[in-house]
């Protein structure tokens, strides 16, 4: 007989990695990181019993930890807030593609606000669709597209910054 | 479809969230608009880099996993606790509320023993100014109205004792049946009441005195009895003992 506690460590213990991923990027060190995840996961095991089998595990999980992570003190943690970069010339004279191997782009991410670096992680990294992020988010469709967009114009004017400045130094 | 709907509905496009027409839209911009090809282009090539590049990141979470299974088991003996120690405590209460309902409702013998022994004083010793029943039948009745048999009071007085006569009274607050049995100048007093709830005790017979009376308290399954009377101890437990009998 398959008992509630087997159908969770089926179901829910291998998403850990995906969350604890998720908020890394969240928190200010790995040690809130690595809380939020256990919180996310105990909340989610007292209310297994009302998970319905045919619904997104992924999706139910990520839920719980925006909510645990918003709702909670950590917010006011959070990870680093957006750093300004000039731009000396336009983004088009970046050959992005000669140094963008060298770059950091997991530092780049977290010079990004919480929002942005949220959008750009449950969409970019874990792969959800706008919908599935209006959910976790609990946000219209429209914001999360929205959000999603001036993420990622962030992402890429700091990426290219990053590169170009890569480039002088390389030259 | 301009430029900036284009730069929104990527993602849309990419996660097939575009319905038909305007992903034939989305992707008829592109084919007519190499500004926003490159953008896209580009765009492509960064989402796949930092996707690459955070999910290479090393996760450990053995330790975690740990922790997580840790606090789950720790919650279910909580809960396991938890349940006992309410169902223990309902138990207890439930238990508890038991015996005082039956408490209640079963009348205490020193406390009736005192009450009748004060209604015998009154009623028979120095015969009170109460209206008594002397008509067996209507005894019959007002036994049978208050939820005794009319054969309860027949035989319960021992042999050459007759009912002399009978009414009700309250003793402890409850509605008992008096009862008078005589043998020449030897009398006594008999009170009767149906249990609320039908007890297990055996008949066993309770004696006590008070101011020169003797008085034995005992219960069948079905009813209390007091018999009180001036006789001597030895002749109140036989007339209790032969009560017993008759009424067990």
């Amino acid at each position: 007989m398959v008992t509630q506690q087997d159908e969770f460590e089926h179901t829910v213990m291998p998403q850990s990695r995906s969350l604890l991923r998720a908020a890394r990027r969240l928190c200010a060190d790995s040690q809130d990181a690595e809380d939020l995840v256990q919180e996310t996961m105990f909340l989610a095991w007292r209310s297994f019993h009302q998970f319905r089998q045919d619904t997104n595990v992924r999706a139910w999980l990520f839920r719980i930890l925006f909510n645990s992570f918003y709702g909670g003190k950590r917010r006011q943690h959070a990870g680093p807030s957006i750093i300004s970069m000039e731009l000396a010339e336009p983004l088009s004279a970046v050959s992005a593609s000669n140094v963008i191997e060298n770059l950091d782009v997991a530092r780049i991410l977290n010079t990004l606000p919480v929002d942005h670096r949220t959008v750009l992680l449950l969409a970019v990294v874990e792969g959800f669709t706008c919908r599935e992020i209006a959910g976790i988010l609990s946000l219209p469709m429209g914001t999360v597209m929205s959000r999603l967009s001036r993420a990622r114009q962030a992402f890429r004017e700091h990426f290219l910054s990053s590169a170009k400045l890569s480039a002088k130094e390389a030259s | 479809m301009t430029c900036k709907d284009v730069a929104e509905l990527s993602h849309q496009y990419f996660c097939g969230e575009l319905d038909p027409a305007r992903a034939a839209e989305w992707a008829g911009h592109l084919r007519t608009c190499s500004s926003c090809a490159d953008e896209i282009e580009q765009q492509t090539r960064i989402d796949t880099l930092l996707r690459h590049s955070v999910l290479s990141e090393p996760i450990e979470t053995t330790v975690l996993d740990q922790r997580v299974r840790q606090q789950i088991a720790a919650s279910r003996r909580t809960v396991f606790w938890s349940r006992l120690a309410i169902a223990a405590g309902l138990t207890v209460v439930l238990l508890a509320g038991f015996a005082g309902y039956r408490t209640f409702l079963q009348p205490s013998a020193p406390q009736l023993c005192a009450d009748a022994a004060r209604d015998h004083v009154k009623e028979v010793i120095d015969h009170g100014h109460r209206r008594w029943l002397t008509d067996p039948t209507a005894i019959a009745d007002l036994a049978q109205h208050n939820g005794l048999p009319a054969s309860s009071f027949a035989n319960l007085a021992p042999p050459g004792y007759h009912l002399e006569h009978a009414k009700l009274c309250r003793l402890e607050g409850r509605a008992f049946l008096h009862l008078v049995y005589a043998q020449g100048a030897s009398e006594f007093s008999a009170y009767l009441r149906p249990l609320d709830v039908a007890s297990t005790r055996d008949a066993t017979v309770r004696a006590s005195t008070s101011s020169k009376l003797h008085i034995a308290y005992f219960q069948t399954t079905h009813l209390s009895a007091v018999v009180v009377t001036d006789q001597s101890s030895a002749a109140t437990l036989a007339i209790a003992r032969s009560a017993a009998k008759a009424l067990a």
